[in-house]
């Protein structure tokens, strides 16, 4: 990108800096402007919804490649904004610094903040593992992706690896195995009446030594599954980085579910 | 009518004199002064391009800034 003084509309650079698509807008393109920060957010949105219907082994590359394309978008609205070229018109009435100021609340703000909110709460979301309960499957300062989409898509499974909502502390999300469905006789109980009722799910970490499987932690509600751990994308600990794991996938044939833990 | 010959300097000269007229009007009006300063500028400059950073750290973090998990 080459931006002479001499043909380089630099309020539109500036502003384009601040928003995509307020650049456009201060060259009196108000509804490029405006496209430019939709796409802009569609971009990411719809793009990562698509990425976590990938295979696990593709998850984080998908999400890696969208949130390229975002920001590649994002600067390419800044160079298209600043480049001076013929035939644009002057700035309109609306030139007002205190309507820059608003766009930018309600977009960058408002609009742009519900969006990732949303992205982390509904499509995708990054872990990092702090304890070794469901080791050696997953170990401390594993980065994990989960998909939060996962379980609108289809049913929970034996197996699954599952990020939850600790009932005793709310605030904590919490990794475990699922070990039993509702209506599946609970691991380690004999008696015929121990079934998982109906709406909760049984859960397991992998080390019998760990803490806080069902065992302590109580049944799980199916409403508090966060989501499904899906790949590593990123794993460190005491040694350094350990390259083997980073792509490593956690679907439910990686996870014993008949393997025992507390 | 002898042709008008311009001096070599001519729009030099002119452009001197509009410069000296446009700048003694900025200076006596401080919102001028201001506004056109180079350190402003640069301060938008460099304002710009933060936000720029902290939007893309925003949209890559709302994917890859992980939590805690027990």
């Amino acid at each position: 990108m080459t931006l002479s003084t001499k043909h380089t509309r630099w309020p539109a650079l500036l502003l384009g800096m601040t928003m995509p698509g307020l650049g456009q807008m201060h060259s009196g393109e108000l509804l490029k402007g405006i496209c430019f920060f939709a796409i802009y957010q569609m971009l990411a949105l719809t793009g990562l919804r698509m990425a976590v219907l990938l295979p696990d082994r593709l998850l984080a590359a998908g999400v890696g490649v969208v949130l390229a394309l975002a920001v590649a978008f994002y600067l390419w609205t800044i160079h298209e904004a600043a480049r001076w070229r013929s035939g644009v018109s002057e700035p309109k009435a609306y030139n007002r610094w205190y309507f820059y100021l608003a766009a930018w609340l309600v977009g960058m703000v408002g609009v742009n903040g519900l969006i990732i909110d949303h992205i982390r709460s509904s499509t995708v979301e990054a872990f990092k593992i702090v304890t070794d309960s469901m080791a050696p499957t997953i170990l401390r300062g594993d980065r994990v992706l989960t998909d939060k989409t996962a379980y609108r898509r289809v049913a929970p499974r034996v197996g699954d690896g599952v990020m939850f909502i600790n009932p005793d502390d709310r605030s904590k999300i919490f990794i475990r195995k699922i070990a039993a469905l509702p209506g599946q006789q609970i691991p380690g109980i004999t008696g015929s009446g121990d079934v998982v009722p109906r709406g909760m799910v049984y859960v397991l970490g992998e080390r019998s030594t760990a803490v806080s499987g069902s065992a302590t932690l109580g049944l799980i509600p199916l409403r508090d599954l966060v989501g499904k751990a899906r790949q590593i994308y990123w794993s460190s600990g005491p040694d350094g980085i350990r390259w083997q794991r980073i792509g490593m996938t956690l679907s439910g044939t990686v996870f014993n579910a008949a393997g025992g833990g507390k | 009518m002898k042709e008008f010959e311009p001096s070599p300097d001519f729009a030099a000269r002119v452009m001197t004199a509009v410069r000296a007229e446009v700048q003694s009007h900025v200076l006596s009006d401080p919102w001028l002064v201001v506004t056109l300063s180079t350190p402003l500028r640069w301060s938008l400059a460099f304002g710009g391009a933060v936000m720029t950073l902290v939007n893309l750290f925003r949209m890559l973090a709302s994917v890859f800034a992980p939590a805690l998990c027990g």
